[in-house]
């Protein structure tokens, strides 16, 4: 959070995670070059190098999907939080896998020569007009620049500066990216192929992307289409006491398209804004963890009462004012400043935690 | 000179601009534009650098607004 910058905020699930990721990555590219050299393609002859550089764009190729389908499944089921809520460090991974790969086959197909190897490899042809002959690498090297785009101004510093809309914006190039790469591989190592293995998993990989995106998308319309009218009422009812359990949150739609979290805790139940401070994650979808609502996303952390997040930090919500008539859970729809402390409301026959 | 060979002249002026910028704005720069950076260390400064190559035209902007703005 915004109090100073550390270089990485650590906390045990983002070391299990980097580990966990970290082990993954050099099993998979161990694996991918002890195979190629047990097992050599018959009539042809593959280099340490190449192998090299194919495992590694295999696993940026890999990488890539799990990042862009983690985003979608963590709408769709709360099991993909978790992966969630390291995908920077994720993103990062996969950046140096990529750049990695760029720089062996830089050195491969261009650094033997007395021109400069990115000047050999991307211009020392063009065929543009045919798939075959087609300069595959452009592609790539015009994805790899909006990656390290991304990469470089993934700390949160960035997020601050440039302002959430301009990041997110500049974020979002990931499908422009992700487009430039399908085509890279598409138009280069896919025309030397013979088996059609690897063109179907690309196709399969394109098919599930879309379809993890579709399927978060109609569970989003579904939830609008439930929104609650708020319009000219000063309290809504927008829930039973018994649905909402102990120390979780939940979403609450009205149609004014906003999104308010219900937490319970401690005997009591608070409405904040159910959008995150930091980067619009779903404070609904959170936990209460340390007496604070805690975003699935990033863990960024806000006190029920005011939407404040706990000293040094900075961060705040917008509050609703809340009571309880009966069992049913009445919200006021008008949001108050952010930081403004609302008396929770007190369910009864509840205790109190000490 | 070929189309791909001017691109890629552009593009090295583009980060050495860059380079150099970034070095600016890792000493002063980034405290400049945001207090919190104030107080964050070198280490943690030096990680802005790349991002800094990559978008100076935009944070030159900020830069120079945020100094016009400083009493």
């Amino acid at each position: 959070m915004t109090a100073t910058y550390k270089l990485v905020q650590w906390n045990r699930h983002k070391r299990v995670y980097d580990v966990a990721l970290t082990l993954a990555c050099t099993g998979y590219l161990a694996t991918f070059v002890a195979v190629g050299l047990a097992m050599p393609e018959p009539g042809r002859t593959v280099g340490t190098e190449v192998l090299a550089m194919r495992a590694l764009g295999t696993l940026a190729i890999v990488l890539l999907h799990l990042i862009l389908i983690i985003g979608p499944a963590a709408r769709l089921t709360t099991l993909a939080a978790p992966l969630l809520y390291n995908r920077r460090h994720l993103g990062v991974t996969f950046f140096l896998v990529a750049l990695l790969h760029a720089i062996i086959a830089l050195g491969f197909y261009g650094g033997f020569g007395v021109r400069n190897p990115i000047s050999s490899v991307l211009a020392g042809y063009a065929s543009y007009g045919s798939a075959s002959g087609f300069p595959f690498e452009v592609l790539g090297f015009a994805a790899l620049l909006i990656f390290f785009v991304m990469a470089a101004t993934s700390h949160d510093f960035w997020l601050a500066i440039l302002g959430a809309r301009f990041w997110k914006t500049l974020h979002m190039l990931v499908y422009v990216a992700y487009a430039l790469v399908i085509a890279h591989v598409a138009l280069g190592p896919l025309q030397s192929e013979p088996s059609p293995v690897h063109g179907v998993l690309l196709i399969l990989g394109v098919v599930t992307i879309g379809t993890f995106h579709i399927a978060a998308g109609i569970k989003e319309l579904r939830t609008d289409s439930s929104a609650i009218d708020a319009d000219d009422q000063q309290w809504i009812d927008v829930a039973d006491v018994g649905d909402l359990d102990d120390n979780t949150a939940s979403v609450v739609c009205l149609r004014s398209e906003e999104r308010i979290a219900l937490v319970r805790h401690d005997g009591s139940i608070s409405a904040v804004s159910n959008v995150c401070a930091h980067q619009g994650g779903p404070l609904g979808e959170g936990r209460v963890i340390d007496g604070c609502l805690t975003c699935p996303w990033h863990g960024y952390q806000y006190r029920p009462a005011d939407g404040q997040s706990p000293p040094p930090y900075t961060e705040r919500l917008a509050t609703y004012a809340v009571r309880i008539e009966g069992t049913r859970v009445m919200v006021n729809p008008k949001p108050n400043a952010p930081g403004t402390r609302v008396e929770p409301a007190r369910i009864a026959g509840s205790k109190e935690s000490s | 000179m070929h189309t791909m060979e001017t691109v890629l002249l552009a593009f090295a002026v583009y980060a050495t601009i860059g380079l150099m910028f970034a070095i600016a704005f890792v000493i002063r720069g980034a405290a400049h534009i945001d207090a919190a950076a104030q107080s964050a260390p070198l280490r943690v400064r030096l990680a802005f650098a790349p991002g800094a190559l990559a978008l100076w035209p935009v944070l030159g902007i900020k830069w120079a607004r945020a100094g016009k703005a400083a009493p």
